[in-house]
C-alpha cells in the first residue's frame, strides 16, 4: 500500500475527520500494514495496551472470555474504523479480545508516537481525542440499546402479533 | 397493490370476509407467515404498510401487516408471531382452514414521496414484515429511486427474517446490511445494534428518506441517530403499533395522544409523533 493510498484509508476514520494534511502524513508515516488470516487472534484481554489500528478491510471481532463461559462476542469493527482506544486513553491493558472474522487488514498505529503527536500539536490532539471520545459515545449508546433487549419477546411489536 | 392513496373499502368494514390459509412458511422460531386466499373472487388490493384484522371465530381478532408483495396476486401474507390468545391459536390452523379478515386499514408508507429520492430502510426483529410490501414496491419499481438500502437487526442469526429472499432483494437492487445482538463462532456479519451501521448514503442527505419498522424504542434510537447525522427529521417515517379494536378510529382502543393509530396510523412522520415517543406512561 503506497502512502497516499495509506493517508485516504487514515482520511475516512472519524477520528481522524479534520486534521490537517501535515498531521495525516505524520500518522501515515507512523502506521505500519499488517495482514490477517480469518479466525487469527490480533490480540487478547489482558495485553499491554500498546498498539491501537485502524481497519482497512476486513471485520475483526470483540470478544470476551472466560473459563466456563467461553468466548462471546460482542461487538464488530469493520473497513474504515479505529480499533483500540484503551491506548490512547492510558489504559494498562487491553479489554477485549480481537479476532478477524474474514481475511483483514490492519494499520497499527504505536500508542507512544500518537500520543507524542497529540502533545506536539494541540490542534490534532483536541481532534483526535474528541473524535475518539465520538466513537465511545456511539459505543456507549450501542451497549446501551443491546442491554434493553430489544428483540425479547416481552419488547418486540410490530403489527405481527396481538 | 398499488401506490396511490388507500380508498375507503367498498366491502362492510365491519364483516370479515373468509379468506383460507393457502400455505404457511415457517419463518424463524415463533413465526410463520400464513399466505391467505379470498373464499370469494374478490382480488385483496392494499397498499405498503397497511394491515387487516385477522379474525378467529371464539378468539377474536388480532392486528397483523400485510407483508406479501404485489406479485402474490389474489393472496396476501400475513406474517405472525404468537404472542396472544389470538395469534396462539392462529398458530394451531393448517392450510385449508379458514379466517376472517376485515381491512386494510391505515395509513401506508409515503410511496408516492419515494420517487426520485434515497431510500433508508431499518428494520428490527420481524419489524421486516411491514417493510417487505414497500421493499418489494421499490424493487419493483427500482429506476425511479435512488440509491436503497436496508439496515437489518435481530437478536441472533437464526432469527433474520425474510433470510431466503436477501439474495433476489440484492440482486434486484438494494443495498444490504445485517447485524445481530449474539453472533455465534458461524456467523461472519456484523455483532451490534442498527444504529451502529447508519452511515450517511452516497447521495446528497437531503434526498433521503428514512422508513424504520421494529420496537418502538429502537425507532426512537434510529431517529435521534439520524438526526444526528443530518437526515431531515421530516423525512423520517415510523410504524406504531398499540393493540386495535375496531380499526376505524372509532373505539379510541388504540388512541396514542391526539392520534388514533389505527386510522392516522399505523405510518407517522417522526415529528408528529416524537415527542409522545418519549411519554412512559401512553
Amino acid at each position: 500500500m503506497s502512502d497516499s493510498e495509506l493517508i485516504e484509508v487514515i482520511r475516512r476514520v472519524d477520528c481522524f475527520q479534520g486534521i490537517s494534511e501535515e498531521d495525516l502524513q505524520t500518522v501515515a508515516a507512523m502506521g505500519h500494514v499488517v495482514e490477517y488470516d480469518k479466525s487469527a487472534t490480533i490480540f487478547r484481554e489482558g495485553d499491554a495496551a500498546v498498539t491501537s489500528y485502524v481497519v482497512i478491510s476486513g471485520t475483526v471481532s470483540l470478544e470476551i472470555c472466560a473459563p466456563g463461559f467461553g468466548c462471546r462476542r460482542i461487538s464488530t469493527v469493520r473497513e474504515g474504523e479505529f480499533l483500540g482506544w484503551s491506548p490512547v486513553l492510558d489504559n494498562l491493558h487491553l479489554t477485549v479480545t480481537g479476532r478477524t472474522v474474514e481475511p483483514t487488514r490492519l494499520v497499527e498505529l504505536p500508542k507512544q508516537e500518537l500520543l507524542a503527536l497529540c502533545e506536539r500539536s494541540p490542534r490534532f490532539g483536541y481532534s483526535f481525542m474528541r473524535g475518539i471520545a465520538q466513537t465511545l459515545a456511539r459505543r456507549l449508546n450501542a451497549a446501551r440499546m443491546q442491554l434493553l433487549n430489544l428483540f425479547g419477546d416481552e419488547a418486540e411489536s410490530s403489527l405481527g402479533s396481538d | 397493490m398499488n401506490a396511490t392513496p388507500a380508498p375507503m373499502p367498498a366491502v362492510n368494514p365491519w364483516l370479515p370476509r373468509m379468506f383460507r390459509i393457502a400455505e404457511i412458511i415457517a419463518e424463524i422460531p415463533s413465526v410463520r407467515t400464513f399466505r391467505l386466499a379470498p373464499e370469494s373472487d374478490e382480488t385483496p388490493d392494499f397498499l405498503p404498510g397497511q394491515f387487516n384484522m385477522v379474525y378467529l371465530p371464539g378468539y377474536g381478532e388480532a392486528a397483523i401487516s400485510i407483508s406479501s408483495g404485489s406479485h402474490e396476486l389474489r393472496q396476501m401474507d400475513h406474517t405472525i408471531r404468537a404472542v396472544g390468545d389470538v395469534t396462539k391459536a392462529i398458530m394451531r390452523l393448517g392450510p385449508g382452514d379458514q379466517v376472517g379478515i376485515r381491512g386494510p386499514f391505515g395509513n401506508p408508507w409515503p410511496v408516492a414521496r419515494l420517487r426520485g429520492k434515497d431510500v433508508l430502510l431499518v428494520a428490527g426483529g420481524i419489524g421486516l414484515a411491514p417493510l417487505r410490501p414497500v421493499i418489494e414496491y421499490l424493487l419493483q419499481n427500482r429506476r425511479e429511486f435512488g440509491e436503497l438500502k436496508l439496515i437489518y437487526g435481530a437478536k441472533t442469526p437464526e432469527e433474520l427474517l425474510y433470510q431466503r429472499q436477501f439474495p433476489a432483494w440484492a440482486i434486484a437492487g438494494l443495498e444490504m446490511e445485517v447485524t445481530v445482538d449474539r453472533g455465534t463462532s458461524a456467523w461472519k456479519g456484523h455483532i451490534g445494534v442498527v444504529t451502529e451501521l447508519m452511515r450517511p448514503l452516497h447521495g446528497a442527505k437531503g434526498k433521503t428518506t428514512i422508513l424504520t419498522c421494529g420496537p418502538e424504542i429502537m425507532m426512537r434510537f434510529v431517529a435521534r441517530e439520524a438526526i444526528n447525522l443530518g437526515y431531515d427529521a421530516g423525512e423520517i417515517y415510523v410504524s406504531l403499533e398499540r393493540n386495535m379494536k375496531c380499526a376505524m378510529g372509532m373505539c379510541g382502543v388504540c388512541q396514542f395522544g391526539r392520534e388514533f393509530i389505527c386510522k392516522d396510523g399505523p405510518i407517522f412522520p417522526f415529528p408528529r409523533v416524537a415527542s409522545l415517543m418519549q411519554l412512559e406512561d401512553l
